[in-house]
């Protein structure tokens, strides 16, 4: 065993004491040369004294375990907030999605398919009569911008109501009232008779309330001891439209249906 | 959530009880924080302070009756202030701003509390590095620190004689020497001449 091995040794012995005779002055001697060797024995001899308060050596390890405890939940509940954030991210965004879906395509989600077709496909186009063309093409162009147009605007008055969808349906009432007809999302023919049928308990005036899809007020009646109600044929044009049934001021049904 | 009364975290904290340090983070930690970050420091730095608020507090529950002219919040926060300045000034990087400081600060430096700071600090590396030495190295050392004979420590780890036990001492020791002496936190305290 060589000095430098015996080192960690003789600082031990140094420090408790044991170190006598010629070994010990050795050692006073390799302190006055050696700054390293004197921190080491200092810092041993710091050591014995911080380290044989177990006391506190105890409390210290219970400290460290709850800051890291702490420090582990802090980062689960990080992670347990990001994933709930991403979750409500995504939730918005399929909202959003479904929502815009739904005011660019008024069929979608919808049986609606109205009858209109443009009629542009069966015009008669002569490939025949080429000088004829260059004025029958103008006008047909015209024509399909003309039926472009009034099909979008007829496409537009089917559009579905975002905030009246969210009401349709009975509310609740006081009393019975319960809605016949026309049941949610009747279609009425253009030429038919528009027909409102209810049954109620007594005979308490009712307010109906018809609005087209824009929510502009179409038509408006105050019923006193009937229980239905019809629009003639014509009142009405192509289109969806929501209704809702008042009573005393509060809406006790909100139905739609559309004319075909 | 419970909440504890000063008596009973005094008592909860010299039985070491787990559940007076942790109710002592949840409370107090987040004003020493407050008090350590707007004076130049880290939450790392508040995180140490505060540990070693609670060792100060041990110290001063197990020295005798504690008499509280305040509230146990304020003299416990009147220490970790105490910690923090002494430790900002050892380091010559005293950057006090009292405009920052919460106005109840003034309080707790009406409250006279001895501390070594630099001891506090020792304390806390030695005790770090001892901690992350190997089971069976902590255990010789803490035998041999409580004054046992090579004879005990060498029955109760099992070695074959007492000259392995010391050899094992030894070792033990000058590992736990070396991970301080390496450690740069550790220059600080360097006494070289």
């Amino acid at each position: 065993m060589n000095d430098r091995e015996k080192l960690p040794e003789l600082i031990d012995r140094f420090n408790n004491g044991k170190l006598t005779g010629e070994k010990l002055t050795d050692f006073l001697e390799m302190l006055k040369t050696n700054p390293r060797l004197r921190e080491e024995v200092r810092l041993d001899s710091e050591l014995n004294e911080i380290l044989a308060n177990m006391d506190i050596l105890e409390l210290r390890q219970k400290i460290l375990s709850i800051q890291q405890n702490r420090q582990k939940r802090k980062g689960t509940d990080f992670y347990f907030f990001l994933l709930a954030a991403s979750l409500l991210l995504l939730i918005g965004i399929e909202v959003l999605l479904i929502m815009n879906n739904t005011h660019r395509n008024p069929y979608n989600n919808t049986t609606l398919t109205p009858k209109y077709q443009s009629d542009s496909k069966q015009l008669p186009v002569n490939n025949k009569v080429k000088q004829a063309a260059i004025t029958t093409k103008t006008v047909n162009k015209e024509k399909k911008i003309r039926d472009w147009t009034r099909e979008k605007r007829l496409a537009a008055s089917f559009r579905k109501n975002p905030s009246f969808e969210n009401m349709i349906g009975s509310t609740r009432h006081a009393g019975y009232f319960r809605m016949d007809a026309p049941l949610i999302g009747y279609r009425f023919s253009e030429k038919a008779e528009i027909m409102f049928e209810w049954t109620q308990d007594g005979h308490a005036e009712i307010e109906l309330k018809i609005m087209d899809n824009t929510g502009t007020s179409i038509h408006e009646s105050r019923l006193l001891d009937k229980n239905k109600y019809s629009l003639p044929p014509g009142t009405l044009n192509r289109g969806l439209y929501y209704f809702k049934v008042l009573q005393n001021d509060e809406i006790i049904f909100f139905g739609k249906f559309m004319v075909e | 959530m419970i909440n504890f009364s000063d008596d009973a975290i005094l008592k909860g904290l010299k039985e070491k009880h787990a559940d007076s340090i942790r109710y002592l983070y949840r409370e107090y930690f987040p004003l020493t924080k407050s008090i350590v970050e707007k004076n130049s420091g880290s939450y790392e730095d508040a995180e140490d302070v505060f540990q070693d608020g609670i060792i100060v507090l041990y110290q001063k529950i197990l020295s005798g009756p504690l008499t509280l002219n305040c509230s146990l919040k304020t003299f416990f926060f009147s220490i970790c202030r105490n910690i923090w300045m002494q430790r900002l000034d050892r380091k010559w990087r005293l950057l006090y701003q009292d405009d920052l400081v919460s106005e109840s600060i003034e309080d707790y430096d009406a409250i006279p509390i001895e501390i070594n700071e630099e001891k506090l600090e020792k304390t806390r590396l030695y005790q770090l590095h001892f901690l992350s030495l190997p089971a069976d190295c902590q255990k010789i050392l803490k035998m041999f620190l409580s004054k046992a004979s090579l004879k005990e420590i060498s029955e109760c780890m099992g070695f074959k004689d007492v000259h392995y036990a010391k050899t094992r001492k030894y070792l033990c020791k000058n590992m736990l020497r070396k991970k301080i002496l390496k450690d740069p936190r550790y220059k600080m305290f360097l006494h070289y001449e």
